[in-house]
């Protein structure tokens, strides 16, 4: 009764087949450039030794584009607010806490000693001390700030990423890429772009091995 | 310094490609997370601003029962109302300012209305039932979300691409049919998802049918009133590496709409589409890119409630778009949008001759005469995060509007047709060449001072071209002008080939306050438009009938005059009582307020929603949830006497919501307007169906009472 008697029918038939046309091409295409593409998630690449000699540079300027941070880490809120919460000065021992060495991807609790003891990192002659482990913590804090402050916003896709990323001894990003996949590319793309954006980082403090340098970083989109 | 940084960037995000790392994954330090909410006030002030509203899926699933209309799902936000048309057809109004004057997306696409009558609005082309969200930003919007417009924007979404996540094969889908008893009112719709990690396909299908509804009380049938309807779109998307690509065609055909408030009722419409897009982020930002293309076939005539008689009407109509958006991160603080678009229409309007009929032959009456209007628009903005409670938006745009038409002819130069052979020769003997170069400016500023707190102020200089009928509609017969029907007053409307574009200054305030866990929340958003060259009307003559006795219409032209809004939208909420999950009891409530005036003659603008207030109480037990709204509007004592519009008298309306979910289904049962109260609509306009038959103008009255059934599975 609806359908109309006019020649539609082919008109849609023949839409829906060229349709199918241009996505079998596009789809060639796309699979050439993913195949050509540097990012392969999901592949496992080879591994790659580098060794950084230890290099003391002039202490690079700050860059004026990076914005102004307090001293201590801001108070992570619960995931239930959607505002963003304002950094306060506060102990560091209330904000979640950085260890010097990790363990696998869960979130690192409070009280860095539990983990930071068994498991060694190859730091050198290095003791789990007081004071380099607390500077380590404050590197890491500020660059989880630095990261932040490049976050994504205005996304309207959900979802969460991981991205690996590894600096060199002077705080430039070498390496950067998604090790865990939201599901959806471009979120991972938006994901990896503020990782990129929040570089270069500033110096890591003291000599650290390339597994010191190297860090997992969830971005989630609500 | 910034240069060499920003090359270092570029010479690290090359470089970085070269350098895998998976095998220190299980060595890697692992960051506490980085959340980023679209919710967030500050941080989503260039794309859902706090002064904007969204209609989420929840808020639509709650009326999709009772209405095939989405114009009308909209009322259910402070601020927006809509002017009636058609079954599926209402027009939206944002703030006091109507359709025209806004710019309303489907799926990203704009659409334009393709006939003298309004009668496609865009909004008809969508389906309650498979729309995902509906966002509404009055008039500051930022410049990036589309020009042409003053009064803001309406971008209607359906879902967006979903792919499989776990490697297997996602197939998901929604059906769902209901039945209205006022009106014999029926309809399904469904919509299946197929999908894997890389490719999704989604089919979206719907169909609906009612006949004449009745009005409460004592007020009888409502003529003009029944439709049909069946849209049907396939969808796909393709996610890789190179960026996410989509594809989108559909058919949307009625075969009947009848229009109470015009002179004429909508026999046939068809229209089909394809949109494209691609979105793509790299490191340097995002892209997106959209083409559409529509082509629309639109007959009038009679539908039985205004027989005898017979007066084809055919409108065709072709549009194209596409758009290209950059955005561009420059710094963690700054990000520049930058955005070209164009927009291209086509449209003839014709009334073919009526055999046998003396004034309505032997020509074709050409209406419009193969016109476009073209549109390039370009856009920049800047978007600035200064700190994590506060944030701006500033943009300018550049619309270029060219218009044109050929020429016109009358059905016939006789004595029957005199006033309107006159216009023809004069229409025929100037120029139709038009072009306007329009400059619209925004800016927007956020303010988050602590957790639950929202402020947002914002200004916006906007201007919009008139529409093909509002400058190249031409006949001067009393039949011919009135078939202009948008108004729904029933009056003739001439048109002005030297109409200038509307200029709207604006200035808007959102204070928002939310308390924690969601427990209550409170927003209030006064605002004031000022338009230069508002397109309000002028009395011409009155109109008379073939006899020449006197008729209760007018006949108008367009003119350029000054008018001016302001009001204060009102809305909250307080969970009465939590018990857990799925277990608790919600009040909400809205408040709308505006006040239109025409400065020109200090008197005040048609159709002006009057103060409304609407009060919902919810409740959820785990599988049974209930609910009553109650709606109270004042009554309509500002009207517009250029136009003779009605005045309206206040009424209270009150629903009952019951629904019940059995896993993956939802039964749902609703008595709307309960008391069958009979009451008038105040922006109804004047129900022309009825004055046919009976004699007797009144203006359009609402629904009565009507039992509502809907039944939806989702898997």
């Amino acid at each position: 009764m609806l359908l109309p008697s006019s020649l539609s029918g082919a008109r849609v038939l023949a839409l829906g087949a060229s349709a199918a046309l241009h996505l079998l091409a596009i789809a060639t295409l796309a699979s050439i450039l993913d195949y050509r593409s540097g990012l392969h998630i999901g592949h496992s690449p080879t591994l790659t030794v580098i060794s950084l000699a230890p290099d003391r540079p002039a202490v690079e300027p700050a860059s004026p584009l990076r914005p102004e941070r307090h001293g201590s880490l801001p108070e992570r809120a619960s995931s239930a607010s959607p505002a963003r919460p304002i950094a306060i000065s506060g102990a560091p021992a209330e904000s979640p806490a950085f260890s010097a060495s990790s363990a696998a991807p869960a979130p690192v609790e409070a009280g860095r000693s539990s983990q930071g003891a068994a498991t060694s990192q190859d730091t050198g002659p290095r003791h789990p001390a007081e004071e380099p482990d607390a500077a380590l913590r404050e590197y890491q804090a500020m660059l989880w700030r630095l990261i932040d402050a490049n976050r994504p916003r205005g996304v309207n896709m959900k979802g969460a990423a991981v991205i690996l990323f590894r600096l060199s001894a002077d705080g430039t990003l070498e390496a950067a890429q998604v090790s865990r996949t939201s599901g959806n590319i471009l979120l991972d793309k938006i994901a990896l772009r503020s990782v990129r954006q929040a570089a270069p980082f500033p110096r890591p403090p003291g000599d650290l091995s390339v597994t010191a340098l190297t860090f997992e970083i969830p971005i989630n989109f609500h | 310094m910034n240069s060499k940084i920003t090359s270092l960037r570029i010479l690290l995000a090359a470089s970085s490609a070269l350098l895998p790392l998976a095998a220190h994954a299980q060595e890697a330090t692992m960051l506490p997370p980085v959340e980023t909410d679209a919710a967030n006030p500050t941080d989503s002030v260039g794309t859902a601003p706090v002064t904007g509203r969204e209609l989420t899926r929840d808020d639509i699933k709650r009326r999709q029962n009772s209405t095939s209309d989405t114009g009308d799902l909209l009322r259910q936000l402070p601020g927006v109302s809509a002017n009636s048309g058609g079954g599926f057809s209402s027009m939206p109004v944002v703030r006091g300012l109507t359709e025209q004057r806004l710019r309303i997306t489907v799926d990203g696409s704009p659409i334009d209305f393709a006939c003298p009558n309004d009668m496609n609005s865009p909004l008809s082309y969508t389906v309650p039932q498979t729309i995902q969200s509906i966002k509404v930003v009055p008039g500051v919007a930022p410049v990036s979300m589309g020009g042409d417009n003053i009064g803001g924007v309406i971008a209607v979404e359906s879902a967006g691409p979903r792919f499989a996540t776990d490697g297997s094969t996602l197939v998901t889908g929604e059906l769902s049919t209901f039945y209205r008893s006022n009106g014999d009112g029926f309809g399904g719709s469904a919509q299946l998802t197929v999908a894997n990690a890389n490719l999704s396909a989604t089919y979206t299908g719907s169909y609906t049918e009612a006949r004449q509804y009745k009005g409460g009380g004592n007020l009888g049938l409502v003529r003009s009133t029944e439709y049909a309807k069946t849209d049907h779109a396939l969808a796909l998307a393709l996610q890789t590496d190179a960026g996410l690509f989509r594809l989108k065609g559909g058919y949307h055909f009625s075969p009947y709409e009848g229009f109470a408030n015009q002179a004429m009722d909508m026999v046939s419409n068809k229209s089909w589409f394809v949109n494209a897009g691609y979105d793509g982020e790299f490191d340097w930002g995002s892209v997106k890119f959209t083409a559409d293309y529509r082509d629309t076939d639109h007959e009038m005539n009679f539908l039985e409630d205004k027989l005898p008689g017979s007066m084809p009407m055919n409108t065709e109509v072709h549009t194209f778009s596409t758009a290209l958006k950059l955005d561009l991160p420059v710094s963690s603080r700054d990000k520049i949008r930058l955005g070209g678009e164009y927009h291209h229409q086509w449209l003839n309007d014709y009334w073919p001759p009526v055999a046998g009929n003396m004034m309505m032959g032997p020509n074709t009456f050409v209406n419009i005469n193969g016109a476009h209007r073209n549109r390039l628009g370009a856009f920049a903005e800047w978007e600035a995060h200064w700190s994590d409670t506060l944030s701006s938006v500033i943009g300018a745009r550049l619309d270029h509007v060219a218009m044109n038409t050929g020429q016109v002819q009358p059905y016939s130069t006789t004595m029957m047709n005199m006033d309107d052979a006159m216009a023809a020769t004069a229409f025929n003997a100037v120029d139709h060449g038009r072009t306007d170069n329009n400059w619209s400016a925004s800016a927007l500023v956020s303010y988050a001072p602590t957790e639950g707190v929202a402020i947002e102020l914002g200004y916006a200089h906007k201007a919009r071209s008139p529409n093909l009928y509002e400058r190249y509609t031409w006949g001067r017969g009393a039949m011919s002008s009135r078939m202009i029907g948008w108004y729904g007053d029933g009056n003739g409307y001439v048109g002005d080939l030297n109409l200038k574009p509307e200029r709207a200054d604006t200035i808007s305030a959102a204070v928002e306050f939310k308390g924690a866990g969601d427990a209550w929340s409170l927003r209030l958003s006064p605002y004031y438009t000022h338009v230069d060259d508002y397109i309000d009307a002028a009395f011409v003559r009155n109109l008379t009938n073939m006899m020449g006795m006197p008729t209760p219409f007018v006949q108008l032209q367009f003119a350029n005059q000054k008018a001016e809004f302001y009001g204060v939208d009102l809305s909250g909420h307080i969970a009465l009582w939590n018990g857990g999950k799925d277990v608790g009891t919600t009040l909400s409530g809205s408040l709308s307020w505006v006040h239109g005036q025409n400065l020109s003659d200090k008197a005040p603008l048609y159709h002006q929603m009057p103060l409304n207030v609407k009060v919902v109480l919810d409740h959820r037990q785990g599988p049974v949830e209930a609910g009553i709204d109650l709606e109270w509007v004042a009554e309509k004592t500002r009207i517009d006497l250029t136009r003779r519009e009605p005045s309206t008298s206040a009424y209270a309306l009150v629903n009952l919501r019951l629904a019940y979910n059995l896993g993956p289904a939802k039964l749902s049962v609703e008595a709307e307007n309960l008391f069958d109260k009979g009451y008038s609509l105040p922006l109804g306009g004047v129900s022309l169906g009825d004055y046919k038959t009976t004699g007797v103008l009144r203006p359009v009255p609402g629904r009565g009472r009507s039992i509502n059934f809907g039944l939806g599975v989702s898997f």
